[in-house]
């Protein structure tokens, strides 16, 4: 869904800015934004072509994007990510933003190293009149309708939109889908003054995925989804996320000739559930469990009855969930336990934002923008029964350690009542930001410093019988502050040649899901080191009638990141569900974007998009493992502070991004509005994540003395290189008083199906274990892939008036 | 289940619909269909293996089904990745079947009625044990391998017939033959070792075997593999009823545990004190004229035999503390309402007095006192059931000497005495005094071996 939206993005490089006019392009606006001609290729490439293998540009994650929605920083306090389910489903109100390429701020937003991306649903600024779409697609969702209204005064103006959108059944077996949104705002002017006022509402529920074996995609085809059964004649699904987003904002602005100043405040009201099917002390419902595999059965008896396994599901049905087992386990009249609960992790979060922002405009060209906002949120995270299945009760106890997860009210739980954990996360991020902007003749140049200070506090709501002196209560606040800075000098020849140096020096305070250990049970806090950014590129663009080009030279280092994850961890001495901890990250990566166009004459057009990346490891500190039955284990040490062989770290390339991508693509646009265009993408091979423990010191030594020599385990697993073809095409006609286009696109035409992201196996901690596992043909253990989606297509039909 | 809707009309007058199942309190509809199939008698597989040499692992391709009832749970961590099931029958026979399925008493719980469609499957019988499984060759060998889950739930048919409970009436030890392997029997009377007790029962995580014995001394073992829940029981003192899945093992017998909930405390049967207690000294003799002539007799004054089965007669000669000698009465039952003679000379023994003694003492001079000593009697757990004198002090001139002469038991006396108590005892010798009547008595006619008069 997120590539979706991000598609729907329009960037403008600041000289494009100046010299076209909003509305030239009536034929062209109709189309998905993406794909307006006005676009630079590479990120329209990047965004739109190369979101099959789940691109991100120069490797930098979500977490380095920056949203800024009608001024306001609209980010998640609780992981510092930025949260783009505010508005799914209303692209049409969000079709004036801009992106920016590189490390550049924009207006009054610093930024990280990533693309700033700024929303603004200003009505003055919208297209006015009405439009309906209506759209298919097979992906996600598989049908979509959409309304939007826009009416301009001379002193207001105001903006609806509303969205629905369906499946029974998207892409994967079984994945139900309903979305619902809606927008309105309202503005209206006093002489300077400007009034906004706006809200958007949205409710999502889908069905979500996970990454898979290449054996359960070998047995069971690239649509299986292992979490659905089907129960009284529909199907049922067991993983289901459910989301409902509200978003209200109150926007001030004053503007005179050299000076403007803006005043906005935001009010946010999410609730974000997920569901899933847990159980204790019986067997593991989901049909891709390791031991229901033919692997596992290879493994133990050197049984050949995978030919039996193969006969039985593929010609007859594919394993799904059984629900009625389920209800018929929890009948039984057990005491002590419930075997199976359906149950929703649920955060429920609300926040308020504040800003200021000031901008004056010398004579003399320098500009001053002067920002600074405040943001409070509270998180309040538990879980919840959302079905007993026949169970008359849910007993809330630690299904490992057998241990009470509330300790203050061990009564038998019910329907809607929260379990497992039960905390509550006060966060409060304050930032100011300075940008000094000054122009000379053909230089640009800018300073930008920002102070940011981040606060929160855990407030545990239950008191968990594993840490019972460590879970109840409110924390006290912990402060962390951080700077950042940035400067750049643009440089242009006649308008044509276009340089562009920056470099940043920044650093990233580490959300509060990554301070603390386990923040639903217990209140141990890490203490982590501000992640370290340094950054630079060179840009430089080229400009005539017929040829564009675009490029990015970029290096940046990245210092003390961490890593954590959570997984069941076997070694010889323990086996648990661990929280591993990875400190002291070092990432270092350079790179070559290039986008380029060819106008060949009035009609067609060669667009050509490469990314050239280099990007490896340089170090890491070192590995901590957290787990319960470690806890207990009288050597626990043996397993903090582990170090890593420096060459199994240094130079390592960073995983899940390819070191050349390379986008050929033929456009046509004739004179009656007919476009289409095709483009043929050639992705390299690249690595999937691989294990940290499997990179230590103890674990290779280990290793290597079993076998007498080194292991070539640490060669990479790649991913093999992905070629593929996507067309589109569409065409305008003008009916009465509006416009009619008909648009559709098939990406994957060639129906190319491979993993597009992955990750080693990091189960088994013991070398002999673990060889044994690497050796088979089949392994148990093995990595886990998403495979790329097959041929998909997407068919938009609207009409504006 | 409740379908919640949105509804979009759109400008052209479509309707379109966005639908959500909502799922949450919905129970499955409990149907139950019995397959109508043609079930087939039990020795129809029966028959079929014993074809085949024992042991050998033969593939079932007709279409058999059979009835039967499950007795193996594993519930409490016993039975890991094995069904056993029984025929419904006075005498039934078991399969045991190999699968990959865990958690199976969700499924298949103890005494759930079944069906197993035998075709597909794969036998072996050993010693009457049959086991199923899958056909699978292992290094050139063929052997059973486990049948997965969802091919089980395919073979082992739930049955709607509602679960009566599987009570077995007790059977006897002796009883057991290659038949009983795999069914779920129960036994009575059985104890375990008497050094074993307030120990676990089991080790956590590692097999063990615990003795049990009944009354007659027949053994069953109580096998655990440490992984169920009541491995850390403590072993009682009393006896036990215990039911369960019985096999054999290197020619003895096993039984396994569903629960430890078929292990029942009862009184004892056996080592019953109201029983032991009615076993006593009724005489004890030294002949004047015939040193070979001696004896010591017991009376059981109980309305059943009782086995002597570890049973010692002791003496302590003389003064002495410790025992001087010992003799065994294992190997002997002393018959309800009956005496039973020990001779010190049973040839002279029969000469004198015309009657064949129950025992011998030979080789021990238990039964040869020349009454000065004392004399216990102890059962299987060396608890003293009887005794005639005071130990550490030497009979001579005291109420418990007999020399040349007779201990004997008064007839109203019917249970035995810890302590030695002379108004129990009508006592003559040679010196008289203490009580004692000075009178010398000879052998036969003054004395009754193998006749008590109550």
């Amino acid at each position: 869904m997120f590539s979706t939206l991000i598609s729907f993005y329009v960037s403008i490089s600041a000289q494009d800015i100046a010299n076209i006019p909003w509305n030239s392009y009536l034929n062209t606006e109709e189309l998905p934004l993406a794909l307006q001609s006005r676009m630079p290729t590479f990120l329209r490439t990047a965004s739109f072509d190369w979101s099959h293998v789940w691109y991100n540009t120069r490797n930098l994650n979500k977490r380095e994007s920056q949203l800024m929605f009608n001024g306001s920083e609209i980010n998640r306090l609780l992981d510092d990510t930025h949260d783009w389910n505010m508005w799914s489903g209303l692209n049409e109100v969000l079709r004036n933003n801009t992106q920016t390429e590189g490390i550049k701020p924009y207006e009054y937003g610093i930024g990280r190293l990533g693309n700033i991306q700024t929303l603004k649903t200003n009505p003055f600024e919208l297209r006015q009149g009405n439009r309906l779409t209506l759209s298919s697609s097979n992906r996600s969702y598989r049908y979509r309708t959409q309304y939007y209204f826009n009416k301009i005064g001379a002193k207001n103006a105001i903006t609806l939109a509303t969205s629905l959108r369906g499946a029974k059944e998207g892409y994967y077996e079984a994945s139900p889908y309903l979305s619902k949104s809606v927008f309105a705002a309202y503005t209206w002017r006093i002489k300077s003054h400007q009034f906004y006022v706006g809200y958007s509402g949205v409710e999502t529920q889908r069905a979500t995925m996970n990454f898979i074996t290449k054996e359960v995609f070998d047995l069971y085809g690239p649509r299986y989804n292992p979490y659905w059964g089907v129960f009284k004649n529909s199907n049922r699904n067991a993983r289901i996320k459910h989301q409902r987003n509200n978003l209200t904002q109150l926007n001030w602005s004053y503007q005179k000739s050299n000076f403007q100043m803006n005043f906005g405040a935001d009010f946010i009201k999410s609730i974000h559930a997920k569901s899933r099917l847990s159980h204790q002390k019986a067997s593991n419902p989901l049909p891709t469990y390791y031991k229901y595999l033919p692997s596992y059965s290879l493994s133990n008896s050197n049984s050949s009855w995978v030919g039996l396994f193969k006969t039985h599901f593929i010609q007859k049905e594919k394993p799904q969930i059984n629900w009625a087992d389920l209800f018929l386990a929890n009948s039984q009249e057990e005491v002590g336990f419930t075997p199976y609960t359906f149950l929703e992790d649920i955060e429920i979060r609300s926040g308020t934002n504040v800003f200021f922002h000031l901008k004056k405009n010398f004579t003399s060209g320098l500009n001053f923008d002067f920002y600074v906002a405040q943001q409070r949120e509270n998180y309040s995270l538990f879980a919840r029964v959302k079905d007993l299945l026949g169970s008359p009760y849910y007993l809330d106890v630690d299904s490992f350690s057998r241990t009470q997860n509330n300790v203050l009210d061990s009564s038998p739980r019910g329907l809607n009542d929260s379990i497992n954990y039960n905390v509550v996360l006060n966060a409060k991020e304050s930032e100011m930001n300075f940008i000094v902007r000054k122009k000379h003749n053909d230089f640009k140049a800018y300073t930008a410093l920002s102070y940011k200070v981040n606060s929160f506090q855990r407030d545990g709501k239950f008191q968990n019988g594993r840490y019972p002196n460590n879970s109840l209560g409110a924390d006290l606040w912990k402060s962390l502050n951080a700077y950042n800075f940035k400067a750049g000098l643009e440089y242009q020849i006649e308008g044509k040649h276009y340089f562009d140096l920056n470099c940043a020096l920044s650093e990233r305070i580490k959300s509060p899901q990554e301070q603390y250990l386990n923040l639903r049970e217990n209140a141990t806090f890490l203490n982590l080191k501000n992640e370290k950014r340094n950054a630079f590129e060179l840009k430089y663009s080229f400009h005539s009638s017929s040829f564009k080009l675009n490029s990015n030279l970029y290096h940046y280092h990245l210092k003390d990141q961490n890593e954590r994850d959570r997984f069941y961890f076997e070694h010889a001495n323990f086996a648990d569900f661990t929280h591993q901890v990875v400190q002291g990250i070092s990432v270092i990566a350079k790179g070559l974007d290039l986008g380029m166009d060819f106008q060949l004459d009035a009609t067609w057009s060669l667009s050509l998009a490469c990314a050239f990346f280099k990007g490896y490891y340089l170090k890491a500190d070192h590995l901590d493992f957290y787990s319960d039955d470690l806890m207990q284990f009288e050597n626990q040490n043996d397993f903090r502070g582990l170090e890593f062989e420096s060459n199994a770290i240094s130079k390592a390339p960073l995983p899940n991004h390819p070191s050349r991508a390379l986008s050929v693509g033929l456009n046509m646009r004739t004179n009656n509005y007919l476009f289409a265009a095709a483009s043929y993408n050639f992705i390299s091979k690249y690595p999937i994540d691989f294990a940290w423990y499997h990179r230590t010191d103890q674990f290779l030594s280990e290793l290597n003395t079993m076998l007498g020599k080194p292991l070539n385990s640490l060669q990479p697993k790649y991913i093999p290189e992905n070629n593929y073809l996507n067309l589109l095409c569409g065409k305008s006609w003008r009916i009465k008083e509006g416009y009619l286009l008909l648009f559709s696109s098939i990406s994957n035409v060639l129906n190319r199906i491979q993993p597009i992201s992955g990750f080693e196996g990091s189960r088994l901690g013991n070398p002999t274990d673990y060889l044994q596992d690497q050796v088979r043909t089949t392994p148990i253990f093995g990595p886990k892939y998403w495979y790329a989606m097959g041929r998909n297509y997407f068919v938009n039909l609207s009409y504006r008036f | 289940m409740k379908l919640k809707c949105v509804y979009a009309l759109l400008g052209a007058g479509i309707l379109l619909t966005g639908c959500w199942h909502d799922y949450v309190g919905v129970v499955p509809d409990e149907k139950c269909e019995d397959a109508l199939v043609e079930t087939h008698s039990w020795n129809n597989l029966i028959k079929i293996l014993e074809l085949y040499p024992e042991g050998q692992i033969i593939q079932i391709d007709d279409e058999i089904w059979l009835k039967g009832v499950v007795i193996s749970s594993d519930k409490e961590g016993a039975n890991y990745q094995q069904i056993l099931i029984q025929n419904i029958d006075n005498a039934p026979r078991g399969i045991l079947l190999k699968t990959e399925m865990t958690n199976a008493h969700f499924y298949y719980p103890f005494q759930q009625r079944v069906f197993l469609n035998l075709k597909g499957l794969s036998f072996q019988m050993k010693q009457g044990m049959i086991k199923a499984g899958l056909y699978h060759i292992l290094y050139d060998n063929p052997v059973l391998a486990k049948i997965p889950s969802v091919v089980l739930k395919e073979h082992l048919i739930r049955s709607c017939a509602l679960s009566e409970p599987i009570e077995p009436t007790p059977i006897k030890l002796e009883t057991l033959n290659e038949t009983h392997n795999y069914t779920f029997q129960s036994f009575t009377g059985l104890s375990f070792t008497s050094n074993e007790f307030g120990k676990m029962l089991g080790a956590f995580r590692e097999d063990s075997k615990r003795l049990l014995q009944d009354c007659n001394g027949n053994e069953l073992r109580l096998v655990l593999s440490g992984y169920e829940e009541y491995y850390d029981y403590l072993i009682p003192e009393s006896q036990v009823q215990i039911s369960g899945i019985i096999y054999t093992k290197n020619g003895e017998w096993n039984i396994e545990l569903n629960s430890i909930e078929h292990l029942k405390l009862i009184e004892d049967l056996c080592l019953d004190r109201n029983r032991t207690k009615s076993v006593f000294i009724s005489e004890i003799v030294d002949p004047d004229n015939d040193l070979k002539a001696r004896f010591i007799e017991l009376y059981n004054a109980y309305e059943n035999d009782i086995s002597l089965q570890g049973w010692e007669m002791q003496r302590y000669t003389n003064a002495d503390t410790t025992v001087s000698s010992r003799f065994d009465l294992s190997s002997y039952t002393i018959k309800s309402n009956s005496t039973f003679v020990i001779a010190a000379d049973a040839q002279q023994f029969e000469l004198v007095y015309g009657i064949i003694p129950d025992a011998e003492a030979r080789g021990s001079s238990v039964a040869n006192s020349n009454g000065d000593d004392n004399l216990v009697l102890v059962d299987s757990d060396g608890k003293v059931i009887d005794i005639f004198g005071r130990i550490g002090e030497d009979g001579s001139g005291t109420n418990h000497e007999f020399e040349d002469g007779r201990a004997y038991r008064k007839s109203h006396i019917k249970e035995g005495n810890d302590i030695f108590d002379f108004e129990q005892w009508e006592i003559s010798n040679d010196s008289g005094g203490n009580g004692t009547e000075l009178k010398i008595k000879n052998a036969p006619e003054d004395f009754n071996p193998g006749i008590r008069i109550n």
